[in-house]
């Protein structure tokens, strides 16, 4: 009951003129940068976050959230009205939404996610609100060597598990826990790997990493490789459904939310995982099998819910323990780093008004989502027919502007640049991009808790391993790692023909 | 994957530059390693772990990395290009675009703070817009103008976001 009782505080926080309005604003542009073709919720926050540079932490957090939300519903809107899935996590939605959308059923297809996302959103909202205090009781007895030792875990499974090819995730990881390292180092203030650059010396702003390999990689990837076509975007009017969408939805809207929030809690995370299996168990359970594949309204219904329910999920570690296991829960904890508030159990003790504020925020977001989005879809459909040329002009230059703005640094621009080129050659050669981003984030934490464990044993590495719960998570990045080995000496990452 | 004459080429070749992210990640491992090794010791004793080991442990990732992916690649894996709707990937990659795009990225990040960020931003935007084929001419220009501008006044004005506006 504690816990309902600060969430009504939380509420009572989140519901003041101000705060809602911030929500109001971040769901509007999120949804706004969101539904533009090609930009996932990511890259949404990604470019965002400077928006929301000038305000207090409270009321950027509170945006914040709207646009996680409004670029998620963005998102689906592109993969139903345009087949880009702007994140792995949308494919599964593009699959059968798009095919709905071509037989004239594009106004259901939207509806079914739209409501979809608030259902399984706000039941995923109340399961973090209910399992977040637990989880902090858990972890506030927590060691650093179980710290580093969920951190190593996390960085296994974000590289190991998504994806088709486990050496590039390790690539992927490896190139981000290296620009994690560069600046000064924290414990003995040595320059490391700032190949005498002053401005290296504060280390590379996760901002410009977080741009630079999702908004100006993708731009260059673009330019390089232009459709000379025009893509075809089906009109739509406002979404609504019939008695019979109705029926067939909710189910999939409970089976996807209970899929996605447990799989957005572990460290394994994303969505990526759980939209899949619901696709798969709607299709199973469907009466109309034969329609999957040829815009099944299940298959929409199940993996949206599936999707916004993993979100949630996400939270809990990253509230809990700050453990970011998604890139955009990365670039949330970047958010609150920049307020040096650090994710864990103590932020629930020091600034319980933030923490549930931002939760009673989520609720709010994920309601004026519905409420603006189902009347306003034929106006975003429109922003899908923006000119392609100056989409990624757009994108470029707000690219431009969030990373200068964070230390007004031609340094940074050319950072921006070198990361953008980066992640030009790893979309290029098949290097998934979220191992890098989590390594950028999550790297120097990792050598922080390593280094104090080893400072408190007086450098008995032993101590790593000294409580139940770290021999328990490295039994299970033993388990992953050999799962993995065993499926590459078996096969390599894809055999060409 | 298809196995027309055109097609097996295009991908051996590819499998050959596949060999050169292995190069990538070898090369950044041993400057990571040389950076880390000039690493000075530190005087004080108070942590047991110094700021070398974690970089060390780093570059040397990267070397194992590169040498797995390269026995991987030698194996016939391949990594997928990414595709998205807006890219065909058919037609190979267009260099002159993607060359004069980062020049022109590098160019006006240096331009900032000499001319300004408003100013920057519409070279940037005009010539991203001229260099992806928009070809209407005044319409290019009128939105070159109109978002850069606009950004910035939301941005200083609106949200107090420090960006440079111009020579002084």
């Amino acid at each position: 009951m504690d816990s309902l009782n600060r969430l009504l505080d939380g509420f009572a926080t989140a519901l003041q003129p101000e705060y809602l309005l911030y929500a109001l604003i971040g769901v509007i542009l999120g949804t706004l940068i969101g539904v533009l073709p090609g930009i996932g919720p990511a890259m949404t926050l990604a470019l965002l976050l400077p928006v929301t540079f000038s305000l207090e932490p409270a009321a950027a957090l509170i945006m914040f959230a709207g646009v996680y939300y409004g670029g998620m519903y963005g998102g689906s809107t592109t993969s139903i009205l345009l087949n880009t899935p702007g994140e792995s996590s949308s494919v599964m939605t593009a699959i059968e939404g798009n095919k709905m959308a071509k037989s004239g059923r594009a106004a259901q297809a939207l509806a079914t996610a739209a409501i979809g996302s608030f259902v399984a959103g706000t039941i995923a909202t109340t399961l973090l609100v209910f399992t977040a205090p637990l989880m902090v009781k858990v972890a506030v007895s927590f060691g650093q060597q179980d710290y580093f030792a969920i951190m190593v875990f996390a960085f296994v499974a974000v590289s190991t598990v998504l994806g088709g090819s486990a050496i590039r995730g390790i690539g992927s990881l490896a190139l981000g826990l290296m620009l994690g390292l560069i600046g000064i180092d924290a414990v003995t203030g040595q320059q490391r790997l700032t190949f005498g650059i002053p401005e290296l010396s504060t280390g590379v702003d996760v901002v410009v990493v977080a741009v630079g390999l999702f908004a100006v990689s993708e731009a260059l990837w673009i330019a390089a490789h232009l459709r000379k076509s025009k893509p075809e975007v089906i009109p739509v009017g406002t979404p609504w459904m019939s008695r019979s969408d109705w029926s067939r939805s909710w189910k999939p809207w409970l089976r996807g939310t209970a899929l996605g929030f447990p799989f957005g809690a572990l460290p394994a995370g994303g969505a990526e995982i759980p939209t899949f299996l619901s696709y798969a168990a709607e299709k199973r359970l469907s009466r109309h099998p034969e329609e999957f594949g040829h815009g099944a309204i299940e298959g929409v219904a199940g993996p949206e819910a599936a999707n916004n329910a993993s979100v949630a999920g996400t939270l809990v570690p990253l509230l809990t323990l700050g453990l970011p296991t998604t890139a955009t829960a990365a670039i949330m904890l970047a958010a609150f780093q920049r307020y040096n508030l650090q994710p864990g159990p103590l932020l629930f003790e020091n600034s319980p008004d933030l923490v549930w504020g931002l939760l009673a925020s989520l609720f709010i977001g994920n309601t004026l989502l519905l409420v603006l989005n189902l009347p306003l879809a034929p106006v975003w459909a429109k922003l899908l027919q923006l000119p392609r040329a100056y989409l990624y002009a757009g994108i470029l230059f707000f690219a431009i502007l969030g990373s200068y703005s964070v230390n007004a640094s031609t340094v940074d621009v050319m950072m921006l640049l070198g990361v953008g080129m980066l992640g030009y050659v790893m979309r290029r050669y098949g290097l998934p991009v979220v191992p890098a981003i989590i390594g950028v984030i999550l790297g120097p934490e990792a050598e922080t808790r390593l280094r104090q464990s080893l400072q408190i044993s007086n450098g008995d590495w032993s101590i790593l391993w000294s409580t139940p719960f770290s021999i328990g998570v490295y039994l299970m990045v033993t388990a992953v790692l050999t799962w993995v080995l065993v499926r590459a000496i078996r096969r390599p990452s894809r055999v060409a023909s | 994957m298809t196995t027309s004459p055109v097609d097996s080429t295009v991908s051996q070749r590819a499998g050959l530059s596949e060999f050169g992210v292995a190069g990538l990640l070898a090369a950044l491992g041993v400057i990571v390693l040389y950076e880390a090794s000039h690493i000075s010791k530190t005087l004080t004793n108070s942590n047991p772990l110094g700021p070398k080991t974690v970089p060390i442990s780093v570059g040397l990732l990267l070397l194992v990395v590169a040498v797995l992916l390269a026995l991987d690649i030698a194996r016939g894996g391949r990594g997928d290009a990414e595709e998205s709707e807006d890219a065909d990937l058919s037609l190979g990659t267009d260099w002159r675009t993607l060359l004069s795009l980062v020049a022109l990225f590098a160019a006006v990040g240096q331009l900032i703070p000499i001319i300004g960020f408003p100013a920057s931003g519409v070279i940037l935007f005009f010539g991203v817009a001229r260099l992806l084929g928009s070809r209407k001419l005044w319409l290019d220009v009128l939105v070159s103008i109109a978002v850069p501008l606009t950004a910035f006044l939301i941005f200083t004005r609106g949200l107090g976001v420090y960006l440079p506006a111009g020579p002084n």
